[in-house]
């Protein structure tokens, strides 16, 4: 986690909401107070989406590091304690993970652990990097072609009103963000048109209505 | 004292910190590992990068102002809005009762007549015969055009659950004659009041199902997108809760509520809200109504309506629909 975190919080919540994407394993209780304070002293909101990949330490360890399911749910239940409660969002890197019953039985965990209020979001996998290796890479056929533009366009989409801004610049969207030939600009200026849906995670952003929003 | 660690421990751990340390000066590119330095000279080289004055351009490309041709009604001194019917007949006739003690020079009506409650066909003589001026919601968009889901803009499953059931019902209970009415009305509406004009969407100015929420609508975006539209504030709905903000520019962003479900904060009322010219200001008043809400639980549960709505109803928390809800707004609910 970047150091300044907190600083950079303080300072994003002056002018807007803002969302945390993080594992989770290092927010420890005075953390989470600190955090708590920032939003409290915004009139924006700040949003937490932890991520685990499985709904016990045998499914989630294997892919996320050795003692990180623990550790990740400490994590949540200390947002949850100090008044920030997170958004779990956990990838069908699994098949249990999508179903009911693995639903329900990680629900009762989190209740058990104090979590009284549940927020929980399954997330379709995006066969990018390692996943390909793991599992599959995407067939031919998952790409998004002109004759699928939707009678409304593309504003579902999140890349038709958002960037992903980093340190090296400009990337059309943060799932791309490994992708050089996904860089816009430099400069947010740089990327104000449109950018082409020719990669396969464009499809599993439309056919399964990914977002990084809550 | 330290325990010693096993022969099977001391590989164990090795192999776990050449797992940690795997990824040092390396990147994903894709598919591949490739050398960070790699990563780096084509990420760099990639992409525009626009000159200073280029980008004023751009800039001002992206925000230029393109006023519409809505024709624009009024003047008026004072008027009500309201949003999100929701079939809650009970508190449409008490809110006409109310407009009409306030003797409010027009009644304005953002959209979603439907959904949620019951018997949809009882609100549409109300809104048809009693003067309201309605914009289509997304509710109206889809019943008009036969779309088979409400569009409401919800990403997770059992809201979209709820959201199905809720369209279902009202599609089904609707005729084709007030189907056809909502496609005949507009998408936006303009209106001056006092000297100000103001524009009337349901969701947003650029999306009829976007959630405009206090918490997470950043006041450079609420100008922008005054800005865009060229007015001097704009009414919406949409999200079931209401707020207002006057921006550093003196204009108003104003989403007046719903009066088909109460503001999931535990008190049964709905609201509406009244906007009065004074002396040149704006006058943006949010207030509460009050109506027979267990008549109107006692209806839905005729209707075999879901009980989690008519517990909403009932106890003024939400228990659908929250899924969508910002950390904030989600906070201040009691599920």
């Amino acid at each position: 986690m970047n150091p300044e975190i907190e600083d950079i919080l303080e300072v994003t919540l002056q002018y807007g909401p803002a969302t945390v994407l993080t594992n989770g394993v290092i927010l420890t209780p005075p953390r989470c107070r600190r955090l708590k304070r920032l939003t409290d002293a915004s009139e924006y909101s700040l949003d937490f989406r932890v991520s685990l990949d499985g709904y016990d330490a045998a499914t989630n360890d294997p892919i996320r590091g050795r003692g990180t399911f623990v550790r990740i749910l400490e994590g949540a239940s200390n947002l949850f304690r100090a008044g920030l409660n997170p958004v779990l969002t956990v990838t069908e890197v699994h098949a249990a993970n999508g179903t009911v019953r693995g639903k329900q039985r990680f629900l009762r965990l989190l209740r058990e652990l104090g979590i009284d209020k549940p927020r929980l979001k399954v997330l379709p996998i995006f066969k990018l990097g390692a996943e390909t290796e793991r599992t599959e890479a995407y067939a031919r056929w998952q790409r998004l072609t002109e004759s699928e533009t939707p009678e409304k366009g593309w504003g579902h989409l999140q890349c038709s009103s958002s960037r992903m801004v980093t340190d090296r610049g400009v990337w059309v969207c943060p799932i791309l963000v490994n992708y050089p030939e996904a860089k816009m600009g430099e400069a947010l200026a740089d990327t104000l048109r449109d950018y082409p849906l020719r990669h396969s995670a464009c499809w599993t952003c439309h056919v399964y209505g990914v977002s990084c929003k809550t | 004292m330290k325990k010693e660690m096993t022969d099977d421990e001391l590989e164990r751990r090795g192999a776990y910190r050449a797992r940690l340390i795997a990824h040092r000066n390396v990147a994903t590119w894709g598919e591949h590992l490739v050398p960070l330095d790699a990563f780096r000279h084509a990420a760099d080289g990639a992409g525009q990068s626009l000159s200073a004055a280029d980008r004023a351009v751009a800039s001002d490309e992206y925000l230029r102002s393109e006023k519409d041709q809505t024709p624009v009604e009024g003047p008026y001194s004072k008027v009500l809005a309201f949003g999100g019917v929701y079939n809650n007949h009970l508190a449409l006739n008490a809110l006409l009762e109310e407009a009409r003690r306030e003797e409010a020079e027009a009644l304005y009506c953002l959209g979603d007549f439907g959904g949620f409650g019951p018997s949809p066909e009882k609100v549409w003589p109300l809104l048809r015969d009693q003067g309201v001026s309605c914009i289509q919601g997304n509710y109206e968009e889809s019943l008009s055009t036969g779309r088979e889901d409400c569009n409401c803009g919800y990403t997770d499953p059992r809201d979209n659950y709820f959201a199905d059931l809720s369209y279902r019902y009202t599609a089904e209970n609707c005729s084709a004659e007030f189907k056809a009415w909502m496609g005949s009305l507009p998408k936006r509406r303009r209106i001056r009041l006092g000297e100000r004009e103001l524009l009337l969407v349901h969701g947003s100015p650029r999306r009829i199902n976007e959630f405009l929420f206090a918490s997470a609508s950043p006041v450079p975006f609420l100008e922008v997108l005054l800005n865009q539209e060229a007015c001097d504030g704009m009414l919406f709905t949409h999200t079931g809760l209401h707020w207002h903000r006057r921006l550093p520019s003196g204009r108003d962003a104003v989403n007046v509520g719903v009066i088909g479900r109460p503001a999931n904060d535990g008190d049964t009322c709905v609201w509406y809200c009244l906007l009065e010219d004074r002396n040149g200001d704006l006058s943006v008043q949010l207030r509460p109504l009050r109506y027979d809400h267990m008549a109107l639980a006692d209806e839905m549960r005729q209707e075999h309506l879901p009980r989690e709505f008519v517990e909403t109803i009932e106890t003024g928390w939400w228990t659908t629909c929250l899924e969508i809800l910002p950390a904030r707004e989600r906070a201040a609910s009691k599920y």
